[in-house]
This record gives C-alpha cells, sequence and structure tokens, in this order.
C-alpha cells in the first residue's frame, strides 16, 4: 500500500513467490489465482479505455480500431501491480500460516479472549461448513439432482435451497459450542476479582523471547526503509525509473 | 387469531429461554463461517476483478443482521475481511477500507425490521416490501456507493467509471439477496425465532 513504484511492487510480488517456494509450497495454487488475477487487470484497463479522463492528456496510440491514451493505461498499470502485490503477500500469509498459528499470535499479543476466540471459531467454522456444504451437495446429487442443465434463475433456488439446511446445521451448532463453553466456564462477563484468573494454555507454552521482539522490530524497520524509498506520497517519476524512462519516451513521441 | 400470533416476534417481553454473551458470540463466529463459504466458496460468487457480479455473502449478511442484530453486524462486517483474503479477491487494505460499507448492508436490514416490527418469516406484503427495500435496494445503494469510492481511492478504477462500478456493484447484490436471501428468511425464520439465538433487541 505505501509502495507506489511498479519496480518496488514487481519485487516484491517476487519476493513473496520465491517465499512461498522455499516454504515448500506447490506453486499450482498460484496459477488457480491466474484468472482471477488477470480478470483484475481487465477489469481496470476496460475501465480506463471506456471511461478515458481528459484531464490526463490525449497521447494516444491506435491498436486495430482501439484509441488508446497512453499515461491513464500506464498509471492503471501502477496501480495494478500494487493490488497484485498486496494479493500474492496475502495469498503467502494464507498459505504458510495454519489458523492456529494465527490464534497462537493473537493470544501471545494478549488480544482479548472474546476477539481472539471469536476469530478461532469463525475459521474453524468456515472449514466446518465448507466440509457441509459438500455433503449436502453429495446428498442432493444422489437423490438425483442435477445442476448442470438448470439455468442461471434455476441454479439461483438451488444454491438457496442448499443454504438453508446449513443454516439449521448452524444453529443446532451455536447451541452445542455455547453450551460446551458455559459447562466449561467461559464468561464473556467481567471476571470477579477475588478469584485467582484462568491459566492461559497458549500464553503458557509460547513466550515472546528476545529474539521475537528483535525480529519484529527488524521487520518494522525494514518496511519504513522501504516505504520510504518507494514513498506513494513521492511523485511516481522521482521514485521509479521505469515511470521516467516511460514518460521521457512519451515526450519524445 | 391467539395471543401469542398477535404478539411481534420482536417484543423483548415474550417468554423465552435464557441466552447469555457467549452463545451471541459463538453465533457471531458461526455465521461468520458461514458467510465465508457463502461468499468465497459459493459455486455462484461470479467475481469480476475486485466487483462481483453476483455474491452471495450479501445474503447472508443482511439475513444475519435480522436475525442476529448488532452480533449479525459484527460477523457480516469481518466476514468479507477473511474472505476476500482467501480468494484473492482484494488486498487486506481495500478489504479493511471497505468495513463501513459491509456494515451497513447488513444492517440495514436489522434496522428496518426491527423499526418497523416486521417479521423474519416474510408473512404479508408489509414485510415484503420491507425486505425489498429495507434489506436489498437501500443499504446497497449506500453500500456500493462507499465501496465504489474507495474502489476509486485505492486507484482500482478511474474516476470516469464511479456510475458503471456503482451500477455494477448495486444489482450484483440486489439480485442474490432478493433471490436467496427471501428464500432463506421463509424457510429458516420460523426456527430461528423459536431459538435461543434469535436476538429481539440490537443485542439481546
Amino acid at each position: 500500500l505505501l509502495i507506489n513504484a511498479p519496480e518496488g511492487n514487481i519485487a516484491l510480488v517476487g519476493i513473496s513467490i520465491l517465499l512461498i517456494s522455499w516454504a515448500k509450497l506447490e506453486l499450482r495454487f498460484l496459477v488457480r489465482c491466474i484468472p482471477l488475477i488477470t480478470s483484475i487487470g481487465l477489469f481496470m484497463a476496460l475501465f480506463v479505455i471506456l471511461f478515458p479522463n481528459p484531464a490526463l492528456g490525449t497521447s494516444e496510440i491506435t491498436v486495430g480500431f482501439l484509441h488508446l491514451n497512453c499515461k491513464p493505461l500506464f498509471l492503471t498499470f501502477v496501480a495494478y501491480i500494487r493490488v497484485i502485490a498486496m494479493i500474492v503477500a496475502s495469498l503467502f500469509y494464507f498459505s504458510t500460516n495454519p489458523e492456529s498459528d494465527f490464534i497462537v499470535s493473537l493470544r501471545t499479543l494478549r488480544v482479548p479472549f472474546t476477539a481472539s476466540y471469536t476469530t478461532a471459531l469463525g475459521l474453524r467454522a468456515a472449514g466446518l461448513f465448507l466440509e457441509d456444504f459438500h455433503i449436502i451437495g453429495d446428498a442432493e446429487k444422489s437423490r438425483g439432482l442435477n445442476y448442470s442443465g438448470a439455468n442461471f434463475i434455476k441454479r439461483i433456488y438451488m444454491y438457496a435451497m442448499r443454504l438453508v439446511p446449513l443454516f439449521i446445521i448452524s444453529l443446532r451448532r451455536i447451541e452445542e459450542i455455547s453450551l460446551a463453553l458455559s459447562a466449561r466456564g467461559f464468561t464473556l462477563e467481567r471476571a470477579d476479582k477475588t478469584i485467582t484468573p484462568r491459566s492461559d494454555y497458549v500464553r503458557q507454552r509460547h513466550i515472546m523471547h528476545l529474539r521475537d521482539w528483535l525480529a519484529i522490530c527488524l521487520i518494522l524497520v525494514i518496511c519504513v526503509t522501504l516505504s520510504s524509498i518507494f514513498s506513494a506520497k513521492a511523485e511516481l517519476i522521482a521514485v521509479s525509473p521505469i515511470a521516467r524512462s516511460f514518460f521521457d519516451n512519451l515526450n519524445h513521441n | 387469531m391467539t395471543e401469542s400470533q398477535n404478539k411481534s416476534v420482536w417484543d423483548q417481553n415474550q417468554n423465552r429461554n435464557p441466552t447469555s454473551a457467549i452463545l451471541h458470540l459463538v453465533t457471531t463466529a458461526v455465521l461468520g463461517g458461514i458467510g465465508i463459504v457463502a461468499g468465497t466458496f459459493g459455486s455462484l460468487a461470479i467475481p469480476i476483478g475486485v466487483v462481483s457480479v453476483f455474491w452471495p455473502g450479501q445474503a447472508v449478511q443482511s439475513v444475519g443482521c435480522v436475525w442476529f442484530g448488532y452480533w449479525g453486524a459484527i460477523a457480516s462486517t469481518f466476514f468479507p475481511l477473511i474472505s476476500n483474503l482467501l480468494s484473492g479477491v482484494a488486498p487486506l487494505p481495500v478489504s479493511l477500507a471497505l468495513i463501513p460499507a459491509n456494515f451497513m448492508q447488513g444492517m440495514s436490514a436489522g434496522w428496518a425490521f426491527r423499526f418497523f416490527k416486521a417479521d423474519p418469516s416474510l408473512r404479508n406484503t408489509k414485510d415484503w416490501v420491507l425486505w425489498i427495500i429495507g434489506g436489498a435496494i437501500i443499504p446497497n445503494i449506500i453500500g456500493a456507493g462507499y465501496g465504489t469510492w474507495i474502489l476509486q481511492e485505492f486507484k482500482v478504477i478511474p474516476e470516469q467509471a464511479y456510475t458503471a462500478t456503482f451500477l455494477g456493484w448495486v444489482i450484483g447484490n440486489i439480485i442474490p439477496t432478493v433471490l436467496i436471501g427471501s428464500i432463506i428468511l421463509k424457510s429458516v425464520s420460523p426456527i430461528v425465532v423459536r431459538s435461543r439465538s434469535f436476538v429481539r433487541g440490537y443485542w439481546n
């Protein structure tokens, strides 16, 4: 978000991909994201072609029957690379960190039980419901329901009908989980000061050492340094050789 | 008609089983889970760039806020963060900036149903009108207006594309809200209003 220069964002994409392969993850899951990443690019390019901004000049090139304005297209490319860098970094984070690690980090950083537990349960519930969703789908198929020939409206109707049992299951699950928590003495009300606080297993097991704090500080320093070099507030031409050469070529032509 | 049938489902003085904050917290988390599944993995979600042409998650947002009040609103606000990250549709900073839009998209239906005492089981014309206007059209106009502005601020779309993106967002959310949300409300509400997790006020 802080890096505006395309070089910085391309480097970030490269670093993320290197880290993904270093983490011994198959790069195949990135291939699955290609249609989405392409559609974002097409979406942004299409909008800038269909809705040109006259304030950005008229340095047009003609490709077939299309008259394209170079400057807005280049600025869109810069914004696109920034979005892609953020998406790949997010994919790296979520593909290398299981939800349990995410929860441990919240508990270690002393995020209140309410927030950390809700997040944990939400992530876990998503997995459970995804499984339920497939089971309901399989049950429908085993009873002869065929989506393939259905039109879009029919598919929407069938989809909604598939969500109905999912909601019914969720109601039962809410009741079961909340009763289980209540039975174990979990409460959101302010704890009685006279009672010894419940020991936190996660915090006892995962203790922040000096090296952990140093690593966090180092990451922060790197982020601040990179963002000051490729700052989004600075003029694009000042921080990006690619932008400089692009605009130089544009002026010469 | 019996006395119990005359009472609104929103009447706080009705006989009901005791609830607890932990129950509502679990409700929030579980609704978030359903939202992630419906929003991300739903076979009908059609993302085009960062805007979905058809996003079933919106139906979960509205329905969740009608049933669970602000607890549903918390889930509606935060599940798109996770579902966007998992699917790679929008990066985290954009998703964070869209939090107010997601809150409004969900909670408008909750406010409308509680304020006008509409029945979530959609029993009469008034309930349907409130659902379609207060639960689908108005929240999506507000949400899309704000959301499109955010996309413009992040330079994902140019200023000139505001109207087209806005219309795409509104239509892409209204259709699933009305079609999917109506079926869910009609089929599941009679069970939800009898359950302990149903929120008659805004918080309990």
